[in-house]
């Protein structure tokens, strides 16, 4: 067990300069909760409706990257840790009406991008960047399983270089 | 040896994904999904005339023309049991001898695990649909049950009637 131990701790160590602490990286949703009820059916509020495959939800991401040179280039990715019930998932898109706008391809995905357990690149830019918004859509959610409170974990991470977008 | 492999793999793990990681955070939010109970009836508006006798000795007959109503439901799954959607008449001035019965015509959605095909309108909740797993039942016209509703005259003692023009609420609930 110490063998493991140390062994990580030295892997620990090799890992460290690679991975750089300086720059300040923060992403803060907009609501703690998400509330997700008959307003969201298609159309409507109205009897028989079901939800859209995919839908814009009211809060958002809003990320600020400080401490960083102007020339920088750089890759935000996201991952989600938590599983939702049945097919139910979240993909997240820039804002395309706050600075820098969405520009697919060159610095955003084609489409929003659903989030899975592995870092998919979600934005990409040079310098600091304050608050910019990043839009969350629910994906595959039907009457039948879109039940219950779920806690939605998500790990951002910000990368050295542009994104490489599919 | 095995062993001596994962400090190196882990100091690797940046140049495999490509890109050196600046930073990490961690968000956490939390999904609500609130319960939905929407149901909507459509009626025809169509009167039910009785047929007349045309015969001495005859009696009245039932309305020959059916009342056609469609329901269409949003219903979230149950927590625990089952969702129900019942009826009742309420602040009616039907004679008591008049029965007001639906007859399900038919089912455009299989999310629906126990219906009703027949059953009394009274005063009194009647349940004619039961779900344990919710769903939606589609809204275009014809999605949803189909119920004809009828008037049964067959057990009236018909000389009790008086003649005019009688109504009925229908109370439509689900929960």
């Amino acid at each position: 067990m110490a063998r493991i131990l140390t062994q990580a701790f030295i892997g620990f160590l090799f890992a460290l300069p690679f991975t750089v602490r300086g720059q300040f990286f923060d992403v803060q949703s907009t609501a703690p909760n998400t509330v997700i009820g008959a307003s969201f059916l298609s159309p409507p509020n109205k009897a028989g409706a079901n939800f859209p495959i995919e839908f814009l939800l009211p809060n958002r991401y809003e990320i600020t990257i400080d401490q960083i040179a102007q020339t920088e280039d750089w890759c935000m990715c996201a991952a989600q840790t938590t599983a939702l019930p049945g097919t139910i998932s979240i993909a997240l898109w820039p804002d395309v009406s706050t600075y820098p706008p969405r520009n697919p391809g060159v610095n955003a995905p084609v489409q929003p991008v659903t989030l899975n357990s592995s870092f998919q690149p979600v934005f990409s830019y040079s310098g600091p960047l304050f608050q910019k918004s990043i839009q969350v859509y629910l994906q595959g959610a039907t009457v039948q399983t879109a039940i219950g409170q779920h806690e939605l974990s998500i790990v951002w991470q910000l990368r050295k270089g542009p994104c490489n977008f599919p | 040896m095995k062993g001596n492999l994962l400090p190196f793999l882990l100091a690797l793990a940046p140049f495999v994904q490509g890109q050196t990681v600046l930073s990490e955070t961690i968000t956490n939010t939390q999904l609500i999904f609130e319960p939905i109970l929407l149901i909507a009836v459509s009626i025809d508006q169509t009167e039910l005339p009785t047929i007349s006798p045309t015969l001495a000795g005859n009696p009245i007959g039932a309305p020959s023309h059916p009342l056609n109503i469609q329901l269409q439901f949003t219903i979230s799954p149950p927590e625990e049991g089952a969702r129900t959607i019942e009826v009742q008449q309420q602040g009616a001035n039907l004679p008591l001898e008049v029965v007001l019965a639906l007859q399900q015509i038919s089912v455009s959605n299989a999310v629906v695990n126990t219906t009703t095909p027949n059953l009394s309108v009274v005063s009194t909740p009647n349940a004619l649909l039961q779900t344990t797993s919710g769903g939606a039942s589609g809204t275009a016209p014809g999605d949803g049950l189909s119920y004809q509703a009828f008037i049964d005259l067959s057990s009236a003692p018909y000389h009790l009637w008086s003649s005019g023009t009688f109504f009925t609420n229908l109370l439509w609930r689900v929960y």
